[in-house]
């Protein structure tokens, strides 16, 4: 029954393809080899329109990435999904997905790079209106409109790119670095990528994308969706260095993982901590970028990619377990009753948290070393390493609340079993979540970054980690009566625990005026004062009239023949006597 | 952060980290300071397809680490020794680039002071 399934195919053909891009992967990289591919698919008034291919080892090894997430994504959906009517509807929008992640990982034309980033908000829509009630319905329509922000800028670029006779922008990076135009793109590329990597301004979709099912999280939120604006980003990398723009997004990207750091610590639903956690990674990848390390940026997406699919993998674990209850505030004790998922949920925490020699030890302790090697201000240092601090402080707090403290509210949900199907995928992301880090750290780079610190500030790190160990015991162990405490700073509270009031910003902030306006609009003018003077005013009017001369012409109109006859006689006798 | 010490009490010099030396490289030592020799050779590092910001003085042992990982890929973990070497050497090559830093700062401190007691 199983064998056949679309889910079984689906990750048989996932996985194989993952592997042979392993395989092109390594080939690439020994003989340093680049493929491109070039379809003239049109050509008109010295304009060509090419479908072209990029193979190089970057993205062989991102799609290997992708598809094996996706492949044991899907495999853990037989389970996951087993109640699901239209499973099949369900796998063929899952494998939508990869297709148009994979169109955008392997384009170098813009053109073809739309159609991915336009595959994929479509698609991430009908993925987070899936469960279709009122707030999936919200969700998606968020996440929708932000996402159409980027895809509007990136429509004005291919406009743009017109005036260079192609859209094949790996061409013109070099040659045109100082061009206004290539300047204006470069700029416009950055506010598409930083709607697609949910920076500061346009933040609040990717929490609320939560309403998707569990496995489309897991995939949406590792390694696809918000990973294109990063990668897109990392293609352009080389027009971007030296603009000024670049140093605001650096301020942004800052700000994001210290905005998404302290939000995670104020949220009790188990998937949005880990959305926010995955917010505050992205800012970390962005601020990398932005600085002009392309690969370092690229290293932590792929090991982020592995240990974030597999938490939310064991999130989805426990949410079925808990009922569909996604509140940490009802669990607890989950160890004694899901040993296994608990095992697979520390690792990728302390994956997550950077504790060495795990996946993202590798990465993030690399960013870290870079960024203090690197010139920059304490405003940025700080923001990092706080940042750093709330990593561990959530995560920890996630942990206790999950594992280590007691059990609360349900009493029957230690009768669930772990199913083996969900376990057998989670295994081969804990595997990658365990050794990806090092074994990247060997592959990718050719070229070592040289890290030379002093002692305390090599060991920053640690401190922070160990500060935000702590908090985060704190926090978990906090009784109820401390929870008065915080009304004394409820605003403060409630301004860091709504991700900076920005779900606001982009939902009613930007409905509430211009929909207040125009319902100002129809009352004042369309209902008001426009009726007064043109529909119901001039009705009036003609009205009074008609009824004025009705009253001539009906009701007296003998006494006015007789009336004018006379007026008109004695006017004719006077004109005869003055004659 | 490094550059906020490295440059702590001398923000009235104008320096910055990446700056090259000003002074003759001579002052102050009794021997002749000779200049460093560039041992990897431009037609190697072209056909290796090294980056031009890789090639420093430490490309050649940088170009035996990439040797290395030609010949056993994928299993690179077998380059230890040659990664720690290239590291060994740019680490060497940090230090020294810190003393001339650290040299070009109390050259420029030993000038301002000699100014301003001509001055007075």
């Amino acid at each position: 029954m199983f064998k056949n399934s679309i889910c079984f195919v689906s990750f048989f053909f996932l996985f194989l393809f993952s592997l042979i891009n392993f395989f092109f992967f390594l080939f690439f990289m020994i003989y340093n080899y680049v493929i491109f591919l070039e379809w003239e698919l049109i050509s008109f008034s010295s304009m060509s329109l090419v479908m072209s291919i990029l193979l190089d080892w970057m993205s062989l090894l991102f799609m290997m990435f992708v598809l094996l997430i996706s492949s044991v994504v899907i495999y853990y959906s037989k389970s996951y999904m087993s109640s699901e009517m239209n499973l099949n509807r369900f796998i063929m929008l899952v494998l939508l997905f990869v297709f148009s992640m994979v169109l955008l990982i392997i384009s170098p034309n813009i053109i073809s790079i739309l159609l991915g980033w336009d595959g994929l908000g479509l698609v991430s829509y009908c993925l987070v209106i899936y469960y279709q009630n009122i707030k999936s319905y919200n969700a998606g329509m968020l996440t929708a409109l932000s996402n159409r922000i980027g895809d509007v800028f990136i429509l004005m670029v291919i406009f743009w790119m017109m005036n260079y006779g192609s859209w094949n922008y790996v061409f013109y990076m070099d040659f045109m670095k100082n061009d206004y135009v290539m300047e204006l793109m470069s700029i416009m590329i950055i506010i598409a990528a930083m709607t697609k990597s949910a920076q500061i301004p346009f933040s609040a979709w990717l929490p609320a994308a939560m309403a998707a099912p569990t496995p489309v999280s897991a995939l949406v939120h590792s390694s696809t969706l918000v990973t294109a604006g990063v990668y897109l980003l990392i293609r352009f990398n080389v027009l971007l260095l030296d603009k000024f723009f670049l140093k605001i997004l650096l301020l942004l990207s800052g700000l994001t993982m210290f905005m998404a750091g302290i939000s995670a610590n104020y949220e009790f639903d188990l998937k949005k901590i880990i959305a926010l956690s995955t917010l505050s990674q992205l800012g970390l990848m962005m601020s990398i970028l932005s600085m002009g390390m392309a690969e370092l940026a690229f290293f932590h997406l792929l090991t982020h990619a592995m240990f974030k699919a597999l938490l939310f993998m064991c999130a989805g674990v426990i949410i079925h377990m808990m009922n569909d209850i996604q509140d940490i505030r009802f669990m607890g004790g989950i160890s004694n009753f899901i040993p296994y998922t608990s095992l697979y949920m520390n690792i990728s925490n302390m994956a997550l948290c950077g504790i060495p020699f795990l996946a993202g030890f590798y990465s993030k302790d690399l960013i870290l070393d870079m960024v203090m090697m690197k010139n920059l201000n304490f405003f940025v240092f700080f923001l990092y390493f706080i940042s750093t601090g709330l990593t561990m402080f959530y995560s920890f707090r996630l942990s206790m609340y999950l594992m280590i403290n007691d059990f609360n509210l349900l009493s029957v949900y230690n009768l669930y079993d772990e199913d083996l199907v969900m376990l057998k995928s989670m295994f081969v992301l804990m595997m990658m979540s365990i050794f990806s880090g090092s074994m990247l750290m060997w592959f990718i780079f050719s070229y070592p970054y040289v890290i030379y610190l002093p002692i305390n500030l090599k060991l920053m790190v640690i401190y922070v980690s160990l500060f935000g160990m702590l908090m985060g015991y704190m926090i978990s162990s906090m009784e109820i009566y401390l929870m008065n405490k915080f009304s004394y700073i409820y605003n403060l509270s409630s301004f860091l625990c709504l991700m900076w009031f920005m779900p606001n910003l982009s939902t009613y902030g930007l409905n509430y005026y211009f929909l207040n306006m125009g319902q100002m609009m129809l009352k004042k003018i369309d209902m008001g004062w426009s009726e007064f003077y043109s529909g119901q005013g001039m009705f009036m009017i003609m009205k009074k009239y008609t009824i004025f001369y009705n009253f001539f012409q009906m009701n007296n109109n003998f006494n006015i023949y007789l009336f004018s006859f006379v007026l008109w006689m004695i006017i004719y006798l006077m004109i005869l006597m003055v004659m | 952060m490094g550059h906020f010490l490295g440059t702590f009490q001398t923000r009235d010099l104008d320096m910055e980290m990446n700056l090259q030396p000003t002074f003759d490289s001579n002052i102050g030592f009794k021997t002749r300071r000779t200049q460093r020799k560039m041992v990897a050779c431009e037609e190697d590092l072209m056909s290796a397809r090294v980056p031009p910001q890789y090639r420093d003085y430490c490309a050649h042992i940088l170009l035996n680490y990439l040797v290395c990982r030609y010949k056993h890929m994928p299993f690179v973990y077998k380059c230890a020794h040659e990664k720690h070497n290239y590291m060994n050497c740019e680490q060497a090559d940090y230090v020294l680039r810190m003393k001339e830093f650290e040299r070009e700062k109390r050259l420029r401190q030993r000038e301002k002071r000699l100014k301003q007691e001509s001055n007075s």
